[in-house]
């Protein structure tokens, strides 16, 4: 079937006349610096119905206890501390002591646990991510899937909790894009809390996602 | 599709509750695009790029979905290819049984509503459940979709209320985020349970073999996350040939479908779970669908193949405004789908779609990959009078009307004599009824009477008189 399609596209390109089409150059935005990246990412991620907050380096491991004590969350999907800027050192610690149950990120290959394992985490309250980038003109993270790095922990929780470096703001989607990692299996750009418009065109927040994106700026 | 396209089209404009539901539709996608298109300062050269890019991808397609199918099968994908609509639900059921799959979690998917791929799983007595919202609700009503970006635009909140009364229990509402909350509630089982999971595909890169799926919601996410397979259908044309393409076409992607500067969740997708990954499906199946696209390639609606599904045009189409998606009677509505229609499912079938439409030119204006609807509206117009012959009497009306046309003389006496029967025939200045043939022009629209002075009287009566229309002397 493969080669009958194939001879069909080519026997329809032999015939086919050229679209036009132009080749108008992009201009490029002038660059701004790291604060005005900042202060636009907030801006824009706040219009989306998400939560921006600055830390710095040494408040970090209490600022996130501290946040996830307001959000009422006891269960946390972690991704592994070695994935989360290095000031979040000694989180996992500080919420086991805390009294916050760890859910476990693995989602087992065989039939048997699975179901056991995925009901513990959709049972999490909050999930915990480090992240690739923060693209200031869309008011969008990046986030990259690997060892340690769970796809849940942004998604089947209510609350996603993503923490960034000041060095990892970019103006644009096409300023960050070159560095973008070739290697995840899974790389998801994620713009404010899940929403639909499905009903009237009316806007809701937190349909299958998380209904609450707060994003950490850590110093 | 029982009745005729102008029953549908009569039976669409006579539903007030549509009505409100369109005109809702119409100023708030139309305010949020603008809105975006103005947040790129840069969007007219952002749009050639975008257009150039899908040219690109179209004139070498046989070269890049080789490409595409190396990439994927080099991460670990499987790639198949389904000559038509029958042979793409065999795959999907394939694969799906292979797995001892009982229920299926689906991702909203144009592609799978043109091949009918829902009734073919479940006449091999699967479960199937849409999990955008906007499919979900339409799957519990046994409805289809009016829009490809906005599938449940017809209905108003309280057809949902009372369908989700029926089918879900929910206490009577018409709070929004209770409905939402209710289908979240009712999904997640599906999501957590579901053996395999299905999406479409917004593109797909030739060079790196990446699939990138956009959703609002994060269902295609969790459809392409929790069950153990997932099934990728694709229209074989969705591709761009490298990762720096997908990002110039991501920028005018969600601007144009939803005016938002990027979708809630744009997922980029290289292969099936590593080793040592957390989460992610085992396998991942990429379903190539031809279904007549290889032969549009070759077609005079080719340019019909870069589309993005975007649904821009639906929104601006003010004859889509007025009569909504479901009065077409296709799986692809509005202007964009009076072209894709006929173009895969042929002219003679299809091509009276194209008469709906004013040729006015809004559906090109705001098409982020510049494709030129109303000339092939056009040609797909030509192409089905020139097959089914047209009307018994058009042809030699034809003639004697190029041959009125021929001379000044007999223009005038035809302008002349069209004056005095529009005049003869109208009531207060307009006619409700034309006789005969044209009787078919005035069901649904008022013809107005000429002017009792035509434009060439008026003219040299006030060059005699030496003023302009204004009443004033013209300029030296």
């Amino acid at each position: 079937m493969r080669d009958t399609i194939l001879s069909n596209i080519r026997q329809s390109l032999n015939s086919a006349r050229a679209l036009p089409h132009l080749h108008t150059p992009i201009p490029r935005h002038p660059d701004s610096d790291r604060e005005t990246l900042i202060a636009q990412f907030a801006a824009e991620w706040r219009a989306l119905g998400g939560q921006f907050e600055r830390v710095r380096a040494a408040d970090a491991v209490a600022g996130a206890c501290e946040l996830l004590r307001k959000l009422e969350a006891r269960r946390v999907l972690m991704w592994d501390e070695a994935a989360l800027p290095p000031a979040l050192t000694g989180l996992k610690t500080m919420l086991e002591r805390s009294g916050f149950t760890l859910v476990p990120q693995m989602i087992p290959r065989e039939a048997l646990t699975r179901p056991g394992v995925v009901a513990a985490i959709e049972a999490a309250e909050a999930g915990l991510t480090g992240a690739e980038a923060a693209i200031a003109q869309v008011g969008a993270v990046a986030l990259r899937s690997g060892p340690g790095r769970g796809r849940l922990a942004s998604l089947l929780v209510p609350a996603h909790l993503v923490f960034v470096t000041p060095d990892q703001f970019h103006a644009t989607l096409a300023d960050w894009w070159p560095r973008m990692s070739a290697e995840a299996s899974n790389i998801t750009l994620i713009a404010g809390p899940s929403r639909t418009s499905d009903i009237e065109r009316v806007l809701t927040l937190g349909v299958h996602g998380p209904k609450q994106a707060i994003a950490i700026c850590v110093d | 599709m029982q009745t005729s396209f102008p029953s549908r089209i009569a039976a669409a404009i006579g539903n007030p509750n549509l009505q409100l539901a369109l005109d809702g539709n119409f100023v708030r996608s139309r305010d949020k695009r603008e809105a975006a298109m103005a947040s790129l300062p840069e969007a007219d050269a952002v749009r050639d790029r975008a257009r150039a890019i899908r040219v690109e991808a179209l004139s070498r397609l046989d070269h890049y979905l080789l490409q595409l199918e190396a990439a994927v099968q080099a991460q670990g994908g499987v790639v198949h290819w389904a000559a038509d609509a029958a042979e793409a639900n065999r795959i999907v059921l394939g694969i799906a049984q292979a797995h001892n799959a009982k229920l299926i979690a689906k991702s909203k998917s144009m592609v799978s509503e043109e091949i009918g791929l829902n009734a073919a799983l479940e006449a091999a007595g699967l479960r199937v459940v849409e999990t955008d919202l906007g499919e979900y609700i339409l799957q519990l009503r046994h409805d289809r979709p009016s829009h490809i970006v906005a599938p449940a635009i017809h209905l108003r909140r309280s057809d949902v209320a009372a369908l989700f009364e029926k089918e879900l229990g929910l206490p009577p509402t018409d709070d929004i985020p209770v409905l939402t909350a209710a289908a979240r509630a009712a999904l997640r089982q599906v999501f957590v349970s579901a053996d395999v999971g299905v999406s479409g595909v917004n593109f797909a890169v030739a060079q790196s073999g990446t699939l990138c799926i956009v959703s609002n919601e994060g269902n295609a996410r969790l459809c392409t996350t929790l069950p153990k397979v997932h099934v990728a259908l694709m229209g074989l044309e969705r591709i761009v040939p490298t990762m720096a393409d997908l990002e110039v076409m991501l920028r005018v992607l969600a601007r144009s479908a939803t005016g938002q500067k990027i979708t809630g969740y744009t997922t980029l997708l290289n292969g099936p779970r590593r080793a040592a990954e957390l989460d992610g499906p085992d396998e991942l199946h990429l379903v190539l669908v031809d279904n007549g696209r290889s032969r549009a390639l070759g077609g005079e609606l080719a340019e019909s193949l870069l589309c993005i599904r975007c649904g821009a045009c639906l929104n601006a189409c003010p004859v889509y405004r007025e009569i909504g998606g479901h009065a077409y009677g296709s799986v692809y509505p509005g202007p964009i789908g009076a072209i894709v229609t006929p173009a895969l499912g042929g002219l003679m079938e299809f091509g009276e779609l194209a008469q709906a439409s004013t040729l006015c030119g809004a559906c090109r204006d705001v098409c982020p990959v510049r494709i030129d609807i109303p000339n092939m509206l056009l040609h797909v117009r030509a192409a089905h009078v020139a097959g089914t012959g047209g009307a018994w009497w058009l042809a030699p009306a034809l003639r004697v009307w190029a041959w009125a046309m021929r001379s000044t003389a007999r223009y005038g006496w035809a302008v002349a004599a069209a004056g005095w029967a529009t005049r003869a025939l109208a009531t207060q200045g307009w006619v409700r009824r034309l006789p005969g043939p044209l009787g078919g022009w005035t069901q649904r629209r008022d013809f107005p009477a000429f002017a009792t002075e035509t434009f060439r009287d008026r003219l040299s009566r006030q060059r005699r008189a030496g003023v302009n229309e204004y009443g004033s002397a013209p300029d030296a």
